[in-house]
C-alpha cells in the first residue's frame, strides 16, 4: 500500500514538473509570437547593468548616475563621449566676468509630466541640489542664481573655474522641483531625458519608456528593460543567450567571445579610472627618493598591463585621450639593474647574504595592502611585484583588507593598491585635491609635496582652459617624478551590443550608456 | 525562545560594536563619498553612535518591542520594508532547492543502498562526491552556460518566473544532494543490517515493503535533524548563488550590511534567523515524535 502511495507521489511530482515546464514553454511561445507580430510597432531593448542604486534621487550619492546612464535625466551642460562639453538644456553659456556665468535655456523643453522648463525651473532644481545633496565633493560656492525668462545667471562667491564642469555632474540633473516632494519621486524622478522611468525596482531592474515629447528628436526605441546582473560572466552569458541586447563592463576575457563576431558590436577603450600604488610616506625609508625610484624601476608595468589587465600602461594619473594628460616618456621604466644600483647607492644593502636587503640589520619586507573589493587583479599585481622585488632584494607580503580606510589610518602598510576616477569633471583639479594634495581626504599614503600644492592653488585661480590643461600636465609630471604615487594602468570600459542596436557610444566618463541616439534596426 | 533571540541579538550587536571601522564613515564610503569631519560628526549624532554601547542597544531593543526595527542607511529605508521584500524571494528559492533536494537525495540514496556495492551504487557515490566538491560559483556558471547559452531552456534573470528559479535552485541543491544521498544511504544500510529486517525477511515479507514501510521511517529520524539545519542555511540566503543569478535575496543583503556596518539591518536579519532556527527545531521535535512513537511513549511515562 505504502509502496503504491510513494510511487503515486513520485508520479504526481513528475507530472507537475512537466506540466509546469510545458505551461511555461507555451507561454513563452505566446510572448515570442506576440513580440514578433508587434515588432514593427513596439521596439524593446533589453539591457544588463552591473550596478543599481536604491533609488534615483540624483542629489543623493551617486544615484544620479543611474538616471544619466539610461537617458532619464539631463543637465544644463553635459560631457559627451569624448569628454567635451555639449549644450543640453542650456543652449549656450557665457562667462561674463570672473564670478558670473550666464546660461540661455533652450525654448520648448518640457519635463516628463508636461511642465515647461524655463530658467526658474532650472534655478530651483540647482538650488535644491545644493541644499540637499550629501556629495560634499560636489558642493559649489554659489552666491546667487537669477532667473529671467530663459536666462539663468549664476554668481559664485569666489572664482570657480570648474563651475560648468560641476554643473555637468549627475548631481545637478534638472528635475521638476514642483513635484519633488511627492511620494515616489525618488523612484521616478521627473526630468527631461528621452526616456522616463515606469518602474524602478532596487536590486532587480528598471523599466523605461520613450518620452514621446522629447525636445530634441523622435526617439526610436519604445521600451528599455534594464536588468541588474552583478556577476560579469553571467552578464556575458545573458548577452550570448539573447536575454539582453546590451551589456556594459564585461570581463576583458569575456570580451573575446564577442569581438569579431557579426552578431555583436564591441566598444572598448580606457575610461577615467586609474589604478595606482600609494606609498606610505610616514615610513622613514619611503621618504628617500632613491628608494622610491628603485621601487618604481623594479616593476614591469607594461607586462602587468598586458598580462594581468589587458589594459593600457599608465604614466601619469590621466589617460592620453584627455587634453591635460602627460604624453611624454615615462619617468621610471622597468630596469632592475638601475633599481639595484639605486638601492646600493642609498645604502640599502644585503649584509647577511639571504638575498634580502636590510635597514638597520632588519630585512626589508614591504607590506602590500589592497581591498577585496578590487578583486583578484589587485592581488595578482601584488604577486607579480613580489617576485620582481625579490630580484632587486626586497621582500613583500600581500594582504587583502575589507576596507582600506581603516588600514590607511592605522599606518600599518607600505604600499596600497588603489583605484580612482581621475577626472570625473573633465578637469585635472579633482584628483589632485581629493587624493594627492597635502592633507586631502583620500590621501592614503599621507603624500605631501609643496610643488603639487602650489599647482592646486594656481588651479584655484586659473580660468583659461589651456592654462588649466598645462597645469594638469605639470602636476602629473611632478607626481611621476617624485614617485610617491606609482601609476599602473588606465582601466578599460566596455559596451557590447547586438549588431542590430545602433547609436550606442562608449563614454570615456562611464556616466552615460544610452541616450536619444539609440536605434533598433 | 525570547531569551535565545535576545542573546543572539545582543551578541551580534556587541560583535559589530567592537569590530574596527566607524559606521558613519563606512556609510559615506559605501557611497564612495569622501566625507568632511563635520558631515561625519553630524552623521554619528543622527545615527546615535555617540551614545554608549548599552544605550545604543537599549534604544534598539525598545524600538523593536514597538515593532520598529530601525532604519537601514545602506538601503535607505526601514528595515522591516527591506526584510519584507527579501524574505519571500529567499523562501521561494529555498523551497525550490529543497524540492530538488528531497526528490533526488531520497531516490539516489535509496537506490544506492539497495544496490550496495554494485555498479549503480558506485556511480551514485561517485557523482555525489563530485556534487559535494563542486564550488557553487563554478557550478552556477556552468549551468547557465549549458541551459541558457547552449540550449536556451531557462533564463538567468527573472526571479518572478518559473524559468528563472530552476537554475539557482539546482545550483543550491546539488552540493546538498551529494551530501544527503550519502547520509541516507548510510542510514538505510545501518537499518538494513538490524535484527528486525532480518526477522522481516525471514517471515518472507516483500523487500520493497521492508524498505519503504520499515527501514525508511526508521532511518528518517537521524536524517531529519540534519535536514532541518540545511533548511535554516538555505533560508539564510546564499551570497554566491544570489550574485550569479541576480537573485534579490537575504544573502547579498546581509553581506553588504556586514561590510558597511549597517547595525539595524544586520540586527533585523539576526532576529529573523534566530526565529527561523527556533521554529525549525521546534518542528523537528514534533515531527520526530510523530515518526517515532517510542519518543512519545517515554514522554508519557515521565509525566
Amino acid at each position: 500500500m505504502k509502496k503504491l502511495l510513494t510511487a503515486l507521489v513520485f508520479i504526481v511530482f513528475c507530472i507537475v514538473l512537466v506540466a509546469c515546464s510545458q505551461e511555461n514553454q507555451s507561454q513563452q511561445t505566446n510572448v515570442d509570437g506576440s513580440q514578433s507580430n508587434h515588432s514593427e510597432e513596439i521596439k524593446i531593448l533589453n539591457a544588463a547593468t552591473f550596478w543599481m542604486s536604491d533609488n534615483v534621487e540624483p542629489t543623493t550619492s551617486w544615484n544620479g548616475w543611474v538616471a544619466a546612464r539610461f537617458g532619464v535625466g539631463e543637465n544644463l551642460v553635459q560631457l559627451d563621449e569624448n569628454m567635451d562639453f555639449k549644450p543640453v538644456i542650456a543652449e549656450s553659456w557665457e562667462q561674463v566676468d570672473e564670478l558670473t556665468t550666464v546660461f540661455t535655456i533652450r525654448e520648448g523643453i518640457r519635463f516628463h509630466n508636461g511642465n515647461p522648463v524655463d530658467a526658474r525651473a532650472c534655478k530651483e532644481s540647482i538650488e535644491r541640489a545644493l541644499r540637499i545633496t550629501n556629495r560634499e565633493d560636489m558642493k559649489l560656492p554659489i552666491e546667487s542664481i537669477k532667473a529671467e525668462g530663459q536666462i539663468l545667471t549664476i554668481k559664485t562667491s569666489k572664482i570657480t573655474p570648474t563651475l560648468v564642469n560641476f554643473l555637468a555632474d549627475p548631481v545637478y540633473i534638472i528635475v521638476d522641483t514642483s513635484v519633488a516632494d511627492e511620494e515616489g519621486f525618488s523612484l521616478k524622478p521627473i526630468c527631461t531625458g528621452p526616456f522616463k522611468i515606469v518602474n524602478y525596482e532596487p536590486n532587480v531592474g528598471i523599466n523605461l519608456e520613450r518620452n514621446k515629447d522629447y525636445w530634441k528628436c523622435e526617439v526610436d526605441v519604445d521600451i528599455i528593460n534594464v536588468k541588474l546582473i552583478r556577476d560579469t560572466s553571467a552578464r556575458a552569458m545573458a548577452l550570448q543567450s539573447g536575454e539582453v541586447d546590451f551589456a556594459t563592463a564585461l570581463n576583458r576575457r569575456d570580451l573575446e567571445l564577442f569581438e569579431g563576431k557579426d552578431e555583436f558590436i564591441v566598444h572598448r577603450g580606457p575610461n577615467l579610472r586609474v589604478a595606482f600604488l600609494t606609498l606610505n610616506m610616514n615610513k622613514p625609508y619611503m621618504q628617500n627618493l632613491g628608494f622610491r625610484q628603485a621601487l618604481a624601476h623594479g616593476i614591469d608595468k607594461e607586462t602587468y598591463a598586458r598580462e594581468i589587465y589587458k589594459a593600457t600602461k599608465a604614466k601619469g594619473p590621466f589617460n592620453e585621450s584627455l587634453s591635460f594628460a602627460y604624453k611624454g616618456e615615462d619617468y621610471y621604466s622597468y630596469d632592475p639593474d638601475k633599481a639595484r644600483s639605486l638601492l646600493d647607492r642609498e645604502g640599502f644593502v644585503d649584509t647577511d647574504g639571504d638575498g634580502i636587503r636590510e635597514i638597520n640589520g632588519e630585512n626589508i619586507i614591504l607590506q602590500y595592502a589592497t581591498s577585496s573589493r578590487f578583486g583578484k587583479d589587485a592581488a595578482n599585481t601584488g604577486v607579480a611585484m613580489q617576485s620582481q622585488y625579490k630580484e632587486i632584494g626586497i621582500g613583500m607580503e600581500i594582504t587583502q583588507y575589507e576596507n582600506l580606510s581603516a588600514i590607511s589610518k592605522s599606518g600599518e602598510f607600505d604600499i596600497i593598491w588603489d583605484r580612482w576616477s581621475s577626472a570625473p569633471t573633465a578637469d585635472p583639479q579633482y584628483i589632485f585635491e581629493t587624493a594627492f594634495k597635502t592633507g586631502s581626504p583620500s590621501n592614503r599614503g599621507n603624500y605631501s609635496n609643496p610643488e603639487l600644492d602650489a599647482i592646486c592653488d594656481r588651479l584655484d585661480k586659473t580660468i583659461n582652459k589651456e592654462e588649466r590643461d598645462k597645469l594638469g600636465i605639470e602636476g602629473a609630471e611632478i607626481l611621476m617624478k617624485d614617485a610617491g604615487i606609482i601609476f599602473l594602468f588606465y582601466l578599460e570600459g566596455s559596451v557590447v551590443t547586438k549588431s542590430n542596436i545602433e547609436g550606442i557610444y562608449r563614454f570615456v566618463s562611464d556616466i552615460y550608456h544610452i541616450d536619444e541616439r539609440v536605434e533598433i534596426k | 525562545m525570547v531569551i535565545v533571540i535576545f542573546g543572539a541579538s545582543f551578541l551580534t550587536f556587541a560583535l559589530i560594536y567592537i569590530s574596527p571601522g566607524d559606521p558613519a564613515e563606512m556609510m559615506f564610503r559605501a557611497q564612495e563619498i569622501v566625507p568632511s569631519e563635520e558631515a561625519l560628526e553630524r552623521a554619528r549624532e543622527e545615527m546615535g553612535l555617540n551614545n554608549p554601547f548599552i544605550v545604543q542597544y537599549g534604544n534598539w531593543l525598545i524600538n523593536l518591542l514597538k515593532g520598529d526595527m530601525g532604519y537601514s542607511y545602506i538601503n535607505t529605508g526601514p528595515v522591516t520594508d527591506i526584510l519584507r521584500q527579501k524574505i519571500p524571494m529567499t523562501i521561494k528559492l529555498a523551497s525550490v532547492a529543497l524540492l530538488f533536494l528531497v526528490m533526488f537525495s531520497f531516490t539516489l540514496g535509496i537506490l544506492s543502498a539497495i544496490k550496495k556495492s554494485k555498479f549503480l551504487d558506485y556511480a551514485i557515490r561517485g557523482l555525489s562526491l563530485v556534487g559535494i566538491s563542486i564550488p557553487a560559483f563554478w557550478l552556477g556558471l556552468i549551468l547557465i552556460y549549458l541551459f541558457v547559452v547552449k540550449i536556451n531552456l531557462f533564463t538567468i534573470t527573472n526571479p518572478g518566473d518559473f524559468k528563472g528559479v530552476v537554475l539557482p535552485g539546482i545550483t543550491l541543491a546539488i552540493p546538498l544532494i551529494g551530501r544527503y544521498t550519502r547520509q541516507i544511504r548510510a542510514a538505510i544500510l545501518e537499518q538494513l543490517s538490524s535484527d528486525y529486517v532480518v526477522g522481516a525477511r525471514a517471515r518472507g515479507i516483500n523487500e520493497r515493503r521492508i524498505i519503504f514501510a520499515h527501514v525508511l521511517p526508521n532511518s528518517l529520524k537521524s536524517i531529519i535533524t540534519l535536514f532541518a539545519l540545511s533548511i535554516g542555511v538555505l533560508l539564510g540566503g546564499t551570497v554566491i548563488v544570489e550574485n550569479i543569478f541576480s537573485w534579490p535575496g537575504l544573502g547579498s543583503m546581509v553581506m553588504s550590511a556586514i561590510v558597511n556596518r549597517d547595525y539595524a539591518l544586520l540586527q533585523g536579519y539576526v532576529i529573523f534567523m534566530a526565529s527561523i532556527y527556533i521554529t525549525i527545531s521546534f518542528t523537528v521535535d514534533i515531527s520526530i515524535q510523530a515518526l517515532d512513537p517510542r519518543v512519545r511513549l517515554k514522554g508519557d511515562k515521565s509525566q
